[in-house]
């Protein structure tokens, strides 16, 4: 029931903001070229934006994924940690020892160096 | 009904406007973010008026243009100090300081309830690029690459990562010369990869500036020090003000922006700004050395940024007024971005010492066949433009870097009027009490 | 039942989420005003004259967007302020949803707000916007590290992943005193997942209101307004332990 509902508050927020979008915006005519070029201070792009970008933090984001694994283990850890007590702690500190070799390689690779 | 109830209330909103910075028209943007009731917007998307303040070059009209007509219906434009464009003859124009916050609004008001109609388009409404139905894709190229999709050509692998050397899209496009973040009339042909700069040619150099006539006077004659310092003082806050609010820390911008134009400025409220600004961390945000100028360098650039460099020149050593004063030379060492800036600081605490003892003792300046002025020594001839060491700099740096780099540069050539002469702003006095009431 | 679990929670949210979003721009215009920034109509129609005007103009179109994402985008980041404010406790009884992981989910908000806020730049096709994206793309992976660690302080004294036994937990003592660093390092996250204030870097000046540069009229009052009822969650979020104390 509380998905449910969960659903039809996502369901109602978005159509909420689909709607105020599209209310005032459904009799206007497309803008004009000279308008939609993108703005840079009078100058001209000579190509589309969209481009093939390097991620510089790419790294970063493989690292995150590393932290996102140890919470996806720590949330349920969480709810049974006070009643197990210093088993759970040890299985924790186990998970992270193993974890931590990913950080340690990932430090040797020179992913905290910002560049 | 309730669509004019509706336009009734948005009548009401703060005037939203979007700067165009001409020649000499940067004192009314000064004067405007300090006025209640408007607001200065950084992309012409979320402006109701075009503000055109000050001249406009010929050769930018075309870039004039491009702007106008980016802005979403309804609009209207106002010419402060300047000419309208030909097809725009009978936009409203403007020369009185005084009148422009309440034309703004009332433009504002007239446009929401419909008595004035939106600013016509200037510009033929065609794509970029004609492209549909040619090539094997329809996009005008061949296979899957080349051609013009959807009016532009996508970006290419045209260079080599200045960093790592991976060679990946690099986007090339031509910003200014009325980008807000940049100096005005700054214009530049940029090559990106990502928000890494990876080239940058400059090809129009910021609009002169102009100076308060009392350093014009410094060179015909003797001129107190006090108002002399004071206008230094001036001139390097409303560059801090700028600085600042690119930063995103609009209340110490209004803050130097007040200062710059309280009529008794004084040292203890640039101390009480220099401790929010400690804390606020500005100096750290930009205290990686990023923008470091090298020795010669930073002799072209010359005032603030060669002395925060370590580079002993200022005219006001060789003056005997000065001396009288016991003047000493402030330099920094690493000439990088936060240097300059606190270079910078320091020199306005200086000025403003200067004039307290200046205005004590009557003096005043004793050599006329020279001037330091804000933007450095101007001894048989001005201080030069130099803009053109942005092509050496700003390459390798992110665009925030960039940015803060370039605004803690005054690079800009001096105008050959005085900041009264231009018919700009007068040195408003009482703006800053107005608003703070 | 259907009238108690369903429809009541769901006009809550959305009330909440308007009145909310309100009330957080009437805040920031007094806050404003009050550090001296030059104001002149009263703080509270400022807010409904801006969304007026931002009604009457005309939305703004850019050469090739990707048209369904750049409409998506801030009604979705609207979405996400809704789920965030579905399980905020009101009070100790009153959740609009109680879910058993309500914590998990606001984790997942965290993470999904990053994808939203990236299409929102990256859909308009233009160098600003884009720039934009990719940087609050980077920050977004510290805000969500910095966040984890706080929610999962927040899980471990009260054995749950729900909310309302987070804040029955703090009956004795409250997790304000229990973990001093967990309220302002919260804040923070909540400030830069709005971009609000001086953690405005996404939508910065430097980049002519990045994200945002390229938006006009309603889509940018969506945007504008789930940015606003964003703050609202994260802000009642660490309101909790007082109903729990009174």
């Amino acid at each position: 029931m509380e998905l449910l509902t969960l659903f039809f508050i996502v369901l109602i927020a978005a159509g909420l903001g689909l709607l105020i979008q599209w209310l005032p915006m459904r009799h206007q005519p497309m803008p004009p070229y000279p308008q939609r070029a993108p703005f840079l201070g009078g100058g001209l792009p000579e190509t589309h934006a969209w481009s093939r970008y390097h991620v510089r933090y790419y790294p970063m984001t493989l690292l995150l994924i590393a932290f996102e694994m140890e919470m996806m283990f720590m949330y349920p850890w969480a709810v049974v940690f006070v009643e197990q007590g210093m088993k759970a702690v040890m299985e924790m500190g186990m998970f992270l020892a193993i974890l931590s070799v990913g950080i340690v390689y990932a430090w040797r690779e020179g992913v905290f160096k910002w560049q | 009904m309730a669509v004019s109830w509706l336009s009734r209330l948005a009548a009401q909103a703060s005037v939203p406007v979007f700067p165009v910075r001409g020649l000499h028209g940067e004192e009314a943007f000064y004067q405007l973010a300090l006025t209640p009731g408007i607001e200065l917007v950084d992309s012409p998307r979320h402006a109701s008026i075009l503000l055109v303040a000050g001249g406009v070059p010929p050769d930018q009209h075309d870039a004039l243009r491009r702007v106008h007509d980016q802005l979403p219906a309804p609009f209207a434009t106002l010419w402060y100090c300047s000419e309208p464009l030909a097809e725009l003859a009978s936009a409203t124009r403007l020369d009185d300081p005084g009148a422009l916050p309440g034309a703004l609004m009332t433009i504002h008001r007239e446009l929401m309830s419909g008595k004035r109609g939106s600013s016509p388009r200037l510009l033929p409404d065609e794509p970029p690029n004609p492209w549909e139905g040619l090539g094997d894709d329809g996009h005008g190229g061949e296979g899957m690459m080349g051609g013009v999709p959807y009016g532009r050509p996508m970006a290419m692998n045209m260079t080599d990562d200045l960093r790592d050397g991976l060679t990946l899209d690099s986007l090339t496009v031509i910003l200014g010369p009325f980008l807000p973040m940049l100096p005005p009339g700054l214009s530049a042909k940029v090559t990106l990869q990502g928000d890494l700069i990876q080239s940058w040619t400059t090809r129009g150099a910021p609009y002169p500036i102009a100076l308060e006539s009392l350093f014009f006077q410094a060179l015909q004659g003797p001129v107190p020090i006090a108002a002399l310092e004071r206008a230094r003082a001036r001139y390097h806050l409303k560059r801090l003000h700028f600085a600042l609010r690119l930063a995103g820390l609009d209340r110490l911008a209004l803050e130097a922006l007040r200062l710059a134009f309280d009529s008794h400025l004084s040292l203890k409220g640039v101390a009480i700004l220099r401790r929010r600004l400690m804390r606020s961390g500005f100096f750290r945000l930009t205290a990686t050395g990023q923008g470091r100028l090298d020795e010669e360098t930073a002799r072209r650039a010359g005032g603030v940024a060669a002395r925060a460099a370590g580079h002993e020149e200022d005219w006001r050593s060789e003056d005997e007024g000065y001396r009288q004063l016991g003047f000493l030379l402030l330099t920094q060492r690493q000439g990088d971005t936060a240097a300059r800036w606190r270079q910078t600081l320091s020199e306005v605490e200086q000025s403003l010492q200067l004039a307290a003892q200046a205005e004590h003792e009557a003096v005043h300046t004793q050599r006329s066949d020279g001037v330091e002025t804000p933007r450095g020594t101007w001894h048989r001839q001005w201080p030069e433009e130099a803009s053109d060491l942005l092509d050496d700099l700003l390459p390798g740096l992110e665009w925030d870097e960039a940015m803060s780099t370039l605004a803690s540069l005054d690079l800009a050539p001096l105008s050959p009027w005085s900041l009264e002469e231009t018919g700009g702003a007068p040195i408003t006095q009482d703006i800053g009490e107005e608003s703070r009431a | 039942m259907i009238l108690d679990e369903l429809i009541l929670p769901v006009l809550l949210v959305i009330v909440v989420l308007v009145v909310g979003a309100y009330l957080v721009a009437v805040l920031d215009e007094a806050i404003a005003g009050a550090l001296g920034m030059p104001r002149a109509t009263s703080v509270w129609t400022a807010p409904l004259a801006q969304g007026a005007w931002l009604l009457t103009q005309q939305a703004n179109a850019t050469e090739a967007p990707d048209w369904r994402a750049w409409r998506l985008a801030p009604a979705l980041y609207l979405a996400l302020a809704a789920i965030g404010l579905a399980v905020v406790p009101f009070s100790p009884t009153l959740i609009p949803t109680d879910l058993v992981t309500s914590v998990v989910l606001w984790g997942s908000v965290e993470a999904l707000a990053t994808v939203v806020i990236f299409l929102h730049g990256w859909s308009a096709n233009t160098l600003l916007a884009l720039i934009g994206a990719y940087r609050y793309v980077a920050l977004g992976l510290s805000y969500i590290l910095i966040s984890m660690f706080v929610l999962i302080g927040v899980a471990l004294p009260a054995e749950s992943l729900q909310f309302s036994q987070v804040v029955a937990s703090q009956e004795g003592l409250w997790n304000v005193i229990r973990q001093p660093l967990g309220l302002p390092l919260f804040l923070i996250v909540g400030l830069g997942m709005t971009f609000w204030g001086p953690l405005n870097l996404a939508d910065s000046r430097d980049l002519a209101r990045g994200t945002a540069s390229a938006v006009s009229g309603p889509p940018r009052l969506v945007w504008n307004l789930a940015r606003a009822a964003m703050l609202v969650p994260s802000a009642a979020r660490r309101r909790a332990p007082s109903w729990a104390a009174g």
